[in-house]
């Protein structure tokens, strides 16, 4: 893939270089935009912060990786970045770092030429040229300056009596001299502009003379060879100076560079630990303040709607007017210097917000956040990648169930419809030559089997609306008493076998939705009939225990052996007498007894009954019988 | 007396057949119709004495049907309805119809609706005026105020009174929930079912007090209450 640099600077003109290096890189090309941070950085005036700052914006939103190196050569680090990038094209402006300091050199495009000799360099014309750097008074504070001013006065002074008392031991006049570069040299080291060392480079010449230079105390030299002597003590101080200057500003500027890069690594290493979204996203509120310097809220958004926020703001108007700026600046027309998205190409996945209006943060800061926030957003995008598969796990989880209960009902649809079908066929056919006994088998089983599919069907009916979970669920206050009642009248009456509803002694009511609990009922109860010999009697009763009713239905059969207790809730398990019950069971009805009972918050399970059988147990929680009135 | 005429009101041809079979062999008279409009018209033109009727006809809802029919007659309507229907079912017993059959149904189930049906048109066209009501071993007599079992009188509070004579004003009927607490409380105060329920029991106590006793009051869990008519 082709890369197109085009250079950063806080020039209006900019905009004009960076939109026509997103123009040429628009055929799939990387762009990177990459701002040199020269030591005039620190002395730009807020003004040209800013535009910067909107320019770094602009080369954001065109899709442009921010990079920034550190260097006093700006042609030199141009060339070297693009040389380690590969490089081929370079954008950039005519007035791009023609500042006055550079008027005598060859121009940026010129020196750009040389060190690249393969490289493809676009100069954009400009119509207003020798963009400065002014500098910039009104960030150095009045105390700051007081403060140099009082240093340098100091140190000056000190040098004098130093030089005083040296004189006075008679020691030679190049000691002197020393300590005069020395009390330079550290005023340079200490003052935070360069003109103070320049100015006490001139003073201590003056000094100098005043006082130890014969004849003392005046201005005047008698000496021929002094004005060589001090030619080069003005040149000494004047570079020792420049130089411990440049020396600090680097020891920064490195310091900065530590800070940062401590700051990218110790993400790093937060990110890799953290797996959920919540994690992900603190952790980036918290590393972008600490980079940052100041507070920062970072909104969760899907690049339409914006979500919760990280750190929960305290302000809610503040909060609000970020979230109304915000969806401003979602719906498109917003570049605002205090909004930088986390964002994979064009899926967004929040929005960092700058809360601390004032000052604007520094570029190569602004370029590490970048970096911050790409990789928030990529540990975002894992983590919703691994999401996504985890519920896609779970889709295929019920389509693994759906497709067996699917499976189990058609085998079990296609016997019953089998025998119904073949008995009315043979019925039809063959009427005449059956005699009664026959033709009375060949109905009988078709009614038993009709009876088995309608079973079949509302328990399937009852399945599909449990589907919909507890909010289906059509409660109502019931007399226990009644559901019991209403279930039993919904059994087939089996000859041989008495099905009895024991009378419920006080007034029990619990908010249930009737028809399932019925449900439940039938169920249980058709299940006794279904695996206890015919004759064997099957008796619900309903009992209050505390706050909730137990309402049981007791068989005398054979029971159900203790390691299947468990099981025999579990779908499509079929017990191991399923020989002697024939196809007649789909393991389908308990599994939807415990769906409904827990939906209604109960609990079901199943004992032994006494001498033998089994009894089978489910809770319901109760309410308040009314007053009467 | 002639057959009972019944009109049997059902799109379905094979369950419309089943019925019309069953009805016939039991000696009734059977019209079909298999639409709503034809319902309507059969209903108007044949004057049946029972309307058995499917709400889910193809040209138009059930209880349309109902209030039509209702505009001009009191012929009892036994609704057919598929189960997990409460919501019509309440509809149509609401707007007019006496009882309801859910499918899949036996025929048994069937004829002994259409038995309970016919003892209360006898019931009712014998001594409508009557100020004493008589079912089974229950005596109620509204002149008096009173209700009995056997010889013995029913202590019953105020509302189990009333609620005792609205159902043996409707015997055989489903009457709904919103129907009773309407009749009983005013207007107002339908979501009063969990008072409703605990009467109900309370009466029906006093009603079914042994285990020989028979069945009075039955329980449509989700729709209503309904006092049998005993023989």
């Amino acid at each position: 893939m082709e890369k197109i640099l085009a250079c950063l600077s806080p020039s209006p003109s900019n905009l004009k270089i960076l939109h026509a290096a997103a123009d040429m890189a628009r055929d799939n090309r990387e762009l990177i935009a990459l701002f040199v941070e020269t030591p005039d950085f620190a002395r730009l005036s807020a003004k040209d912060r800013q535009r910067l700052q909107d320019n770094t914006r602009e080369a954001i939103r065109l899709g442009a990786r921010v990079q920034t190196v550190g260097g006093d050569d700006v042609a030199f680090q141009i060339a070297e970045y693009a040389r380690l990038s590969e490089i081929e094209i370079i954008v950039l402006g005519q007035s791009d770092f023609s500042s006055v300091r550079h008027y005598s050199k060859p121009t940026l495009p010129d020196r750009l030429a040389e060190l690249l000799p393969d490289a493809e360099i676009h100069v954009i014309p400009d119509r207003r040229r020798n963009v400065r750097f002014p500098v910039q008074r009104e960030q150095t504070g009045k105390k700051r300056v007081l403060f140099d001013s009082l240093f340098t006065f100091l140190m000056l002074f000190a040098a004098t009596l130093i030089g005083l008392f040296l004189y006075r031991h008679e020691l030679s006049n190049s000691s002197i001299m020393m300590v005069y570069l020395l009390s330079v040299l550290l005023i340079s080291v200490t003052t935070s502009q360069r003109w103070y060392s320049g100015v006490s480079s001139v003073i201590i010449l003056f000094l100098f003379n005043y006082f130890f230079v014969q004849p003392r105390f005046s201005l005047n030299v008698y000496e021929s060879g002094y004005p060589v002597s001090f030619f080069v003590m003005f040149l000494t101080a004047m570079i020792s100076g420049t130089l411990a200057n440049r020396l600090k500003r680097n020891a920064q500027q490195s310091a900065e560079a530590a800070f940062r890069t401590r700051i990218i690594s110790e993400t790093d290493q937060l990110l890799a630990k953290a797996s959920a979204r919540d994690e992900i996203m603190s952790i980036c509120a918290r590393q972008s303040s600490s980079l940052l310097g100041r507070e920062v809220v970072l909104y969760e958004t899907d690049g339409k709607s914006i979500g919760r926020s990280w750190p929960w703001p305290e302000d809610s108007a503040a909060e609000a007017a970020d979230r109304s700026a915000l969806r401003e600046y979602l719906s498109g027309d917003g570049i605002n210097p205090l909004f930088y998205p986390v964002r994979i190409q064009d899926r967004t996945y929040a929005v960092l917000c700058v809360t601390d209006r004032k000052p604007y943060p520094e570029i190569s800061a602004q370029s590490t956040l970048q970096s911050v926030l790409g990789e928030c957003a990529l540990a975002l995008e894992n983590e919703k990648n691994v999401r996504e598969k985890e519920s896609a796990a779970i889709l295929a989880e019920n389509e693994r169930v759906r497709a067996d209960l699917l499976r189990s009902i058609s085998h079990d649809l296609r016997t019953p419809l089998t025998s119904i079908s073949g008995n009315a066929g043979a019925l039809l056919e063959n009427e005449a030559r059956f005699d009664t006994e026959t033709k009375r088998r060949l109905c009988q089983d078709i009614y038993d089997d009709s009876l088995w599919l309608t079973e079949l069907v509302e328990n399937l009916l009852t399945a599909t609306r449990m589907e919909g979970g507890e909010a289906r669920l059509r409660r109502n206050s019931e007399l226990i008493e009644d559901i019991l009642r209403d279930a039993v009248s919904h059994i087939r009456p089996d000859s041989g076998r008495s099905i009895r509803v024991e009378p419920v002694p006080e007034i029990l009511l619990a908010t249930v939705d009737a028809r399932l609990i019925v449900q439940v009922l039938v169920n249980l109860v058709s299940n006794a009939m279904k695996y206890t010999p015919p004759g064997t009697d099957i008796c619900l009763s309903a009992e209050r225990q505390d706050n909730r009713v137990v309402i049981s239905v007791a068989d005398w059969g054979p029971g159900i052996p203790d390691d299947e207790k468990e099981r025999v809730f579990d779908m499509f398990y079929v017990g191991s007498n399923r020989e002697t019950v024939g196809r007649k069971s789909l393991g389908l009805g308990l599994a939807l007894c415990r769906t409904i009972v827990q939906a209604h918050g109960g609990e079901i399970w199943v004992t032994d009954n006494d001498p033998q059988g089994a009894v089978f147990h489910f809770t319901l929680p109760l309410e308040e019988v009314p007053e009467h009135g | 007396m002639d057959k009972w005429k019944i009109l049997v009101v059902e799109d379905d041809a094979p369950v419309r057949n089943l019925i019309t079979v069953t009805l016939s062999t039991e000696d009734y008279a059977v019209f079909t119709a298999a639409s709503g409009a034809e319902a309507v018209s059969e209903a108007a033109s044949r004057n049946p004495d029972i309307i058995l009727l499917d709400l889910g006809l193809p040209d138009r809802d059930g209880v349309e049907v109902i209030e039509k029919v209702r505009s001009w007659t009191d012929t009892p309507i036994i609704v057919i309805s598929a189960r997990d229907e409460d919501a019509d079912k309440i509809g149509a017993l609401d707007a007019g119809a006496d009882d309801y059959i859910t499918k899949p149904f036996s025929v048994a189930e069937l004829l002994a609706r259409l038995r309970a049906t016919q003892r209360r048109l006898v019931h009712n066209a014998a001594g409508r005026a009557d100020a004493m009501f008589r079912n089974g071993a229950l005596t109620i007599d509204y002149a008096a105020g009173c209700a009995y079992l056997g010889e013995e009188e029913l202590k019953l509070t105020p509302i189990e009174y009333r609620l005792l004579c609205l159902l043996a004003q409707n015997v055989g009927k489903v009457l709904t929930h919103k129907y009773i607490t309407q009749h009983i409380w005013g207007i107002g105060w339908e979501n009063n079912i969990g008072s409703l329920r605990v009467f109900m029991a309370t009466l029906r106590k006093k009603l079914e007090n042994g285990p020989d006793s028979p069945l009075y009051i039955q329980t449509h869990i989700g729709v209503g209450y309904r006092m049998i008519k005993l023989d």
